[in-house]
C-alpha cells in the first residue's frame, strides 16, 4: 500500500508540490515569473500568477506548454484555472503546436545542488 | 439581467454654463451637441432622445425619462464632469448631478468630482462637502485641460493628496476619464499610463478607468492586466460598436483574454446617446465573431460575462447587494 492511499489528499498535494517545484517554478522562474496554487476544488487547480508573469500577454502560451503538461498525468487534477480565455480551437492549435516544457535534468540537478 | 449603468452625466449646456472669454466656446458648444450621435443609435427618428434640446442644463425629470422610462436600468450614477475649460460651473455641474440622484435615491447614485488644479486650497473642502452632505459615492477626475492647469494622476504633490483625503473620507472608489479627448487639450495628457503608479502607491483604492484610453487602449489592458485594484469602464466604447463593430469586439476579445470579466463595466453616457436600451441591447447579444476566435484567440462572451459587465461588477464595486431575484 503507497503512502498515497493512506493519505489520498496529502498524496496528491504532494504530487501538486512536486510537479510545481520540478516542471513549472525552473521554467516561470528563469525569466522573474511564477505562480502559487490558490485552491483545488472538483479536480479544478486553481493558479495565481507571480512576478513577470503577473498582466504578461503571454500567458496562454505558457498555460499551454507548462502548466497544462505539467498537472495533466496527476490523478485528482482534471483541469488548470489560470485566469486566461482562450477560443477552444485556439487552445487546440496550441496544444497541438508545443511541447511540454521540462527543465533539462542536468539544470535541475544543479538547482537541487 | 440586474443593469447597472455606470454612468450617466447631468450636463449644462446652457448658454449661461459656456465661458465667453474663450475664441473656442463654440467647440464646447459642439461638444454639448449629441444629436448626430443619438441618431446613429437610435436612427433618424431619434425616437430614444425623446427630443430634447441638448443646448441647456438638463432637469432631473428629463434624466430619469431618458433613462429608466421603458429601459432595463435598475441602478445608475449620476457623475460630475469636473472639466472647467469651457464651462463656468463645470461640464456636468456637481450640482446638477446631486440633484438628480437626491431627487431619485433608489435609482441614482452621485459621484463627486473635483479638480485639484482648478479647484486649488479649495479642492479638500469641496470633497468633504460632496461625500458627507450629499453622500458621494466616488470621485470623478479628469485631469487635461487647455489652459495649463494638466495634472498627471501620479503627481505625488497634487493628486496624491486628494486620493489621501478620500480614503480619510471613506470614498476608495477613483474614476479617470482616460483617451477620448474633449477639444484641442493634448491627448497624450489623457494618456493611462499614470495611473500605475498610483495604483501601485494606493493598492486599496480603486481605479476605474473610462473609455479604455482610446487611442491607448494597449497600454490601458496591459495595465488592467497587471493592477487588480485597475477597473475599465466601457462607456462610449460600447456605443462604439454601433459605429466599428469589429474594432469593439476585438477590444473586448483581449480584455477578455488577459483581463477577465470581474472587472468591466457597463456605462451608457446617457444623455449623449439618448436612451440607452438599444446599447444594453447590444451587450446581451454579443457574440464573438469567429474569425477573430481564430485568428486572435479570443474566447466566446458567455452570459456570466455579460451578466457582471452590465450590473454585477460595479454593484461589487460600491458594495451594493443585487436583489436576489435579479442575480
Amino acid at each position: 500500500m503507497s503512502a498515497h492511499d493512506l493519505r489520498p489528499e496529502a498524496g496528491l498535494a504532494a504530487d501538486i508540490a512536486d510537479a510545481l517545484a520540478e516542471r513549472v517554478m525552473p521554467v516561470l522562474r528563469s525569466h522573474g515569473g511564477g505562480v502559487w496554487v490558490s485552491s483545488l476544488e472538483d479536480g479544478v487547480l486553481e493558479v495565481q500568477w507571480q512576478g513577470a508573469c503577473v498582466g504578461c500577454p503571454l500567458r496562454p502560451m505558457t498555460v499551454a506548454a507548462v502548466l497544462e503538461p505539467a498537472f495533466e498525468d496527476i490523478e485528482g487534477v482534471e483541469r488548470v484555472e489560470a485566469g486566461v480565455r482562450l477560443s477552444p480551437r485556439t487552445r487546440e492549435r496550441l496544444r497541438a503546436c508545443v511541447h511540454p516544457a521540462q527543465p533539462r535534468r542536468d539544470a535541475r540537478e544543479g538547482m537541487a545542488r | 439581467m440586474f443593469v447597472f449603468d455606470c454612468v450617466l452625466h447631468a450636463y449644462d449646456n446652457s448658454d449661461n454654463n459656456l465661458r465667453d472669454d474663450l475664441p473656442d466656446a463654440e467647440l464646447a458648444r459642439a461638444i454639448g451637441n449629441f444629436a448626430p450621435l443619438r441618431e446613429a443609435v437610435h436612427g433618424p427618428d431619434d425616437k430614444g432622445g425623446s427630443g430634447y434640446q441638448t443646448h441647456h442644463r438638463w432637469t432631473p425629470e428629463e434624466l430619469y425619462d431618458i433613462e429608466f422610462s421603458g429601459t432595463s436600468v435598475d441602478l445608475a450614477m449620476a457623475q460630475t464632469v469636473p472639466v472647467f475649460d469651457w464651462y463656468r460651473d463645470g461640464m456636468a455641474p456637481v450640482s446638477a448631478n446631486y440633484e438628480f440622484a437626491s431627487k431619485y435615491p433608489d435609482k441614482v447614485l452621485f459621484c463627486g468630482g473635483i479638480d485639484p488644479v482648478y479647484h486649488g486650497g479649495t479642492a479638500f473642502d469641496e470633497m468633504t462637502r460632496q461625500k458627507e452632505e450629499w453622500g458621494a459615492r466616488a470621485f470623478k477626475f479628469y485631469n487635461a485641460h487647455v489652459d495649463g492647469k494638466t495634472w498627471a494622476c501620479d503627481d505625488r504633490e497634487v493628486a496624491y493628496p486628494v486620493y489621501e483625503h478620500a480614503q480619510d473620507l471613506g470614498v476608495d472608489v477613483l474614476q479617470f476619464h482616460k483617451g477620448f479627448q474633449l477639444g484641442t487639450s493634448n491627448i497624450e495628457d489623457l494618456r493611462p499610463n499614470d495611473i500605475q503608479r498610483a495604483a501601485r502607491d494606493f493598492p486599496d483604492m480603486k481605479f476605474v478607468i473610462y473609455h479604455l484610453g482610446v487611442p491607448y487602449f494597449e497600454e490601458c489592458l496591459s495595465i488592467a492586466a497587471r493592477f487588480p485594484n485597475v477597473y475599465l469602464a466601457l462607456s462610449a466604447n460600447v456605443a462604439y460598436g454601433y459605429l466599428r463593430p469589429r474594432v469593439f469586439y476585438k477590444q473586448l476579445g483581449y480584455l477578455l483574454s488577459e483581463v477577465g470579466a470581474d472587472r468591466l463595466f457597463f456605462g451608457s453616457e446617457t444623455p449623449i446617446l439618448g436612451n440607452p436600451e438599444p446599447q444594453i441591447q447590444f451587450v446581451r447579444d454579443l457574440k464573438m465573431p469567429e474569425q477573430l476566435q481564430d485568428d486572435y484567440g479570443f474566447p466566446e462572451i458567455t452570459e456570466d460575462d455579460k451578466r457582471k459587465i452590465l450590473g454585477e461588477n460595479f454593484a461589487k464595486l460600491l458594495n451594493i447587494p443585487i436583489p436576489v431575484a435579479q442575480a
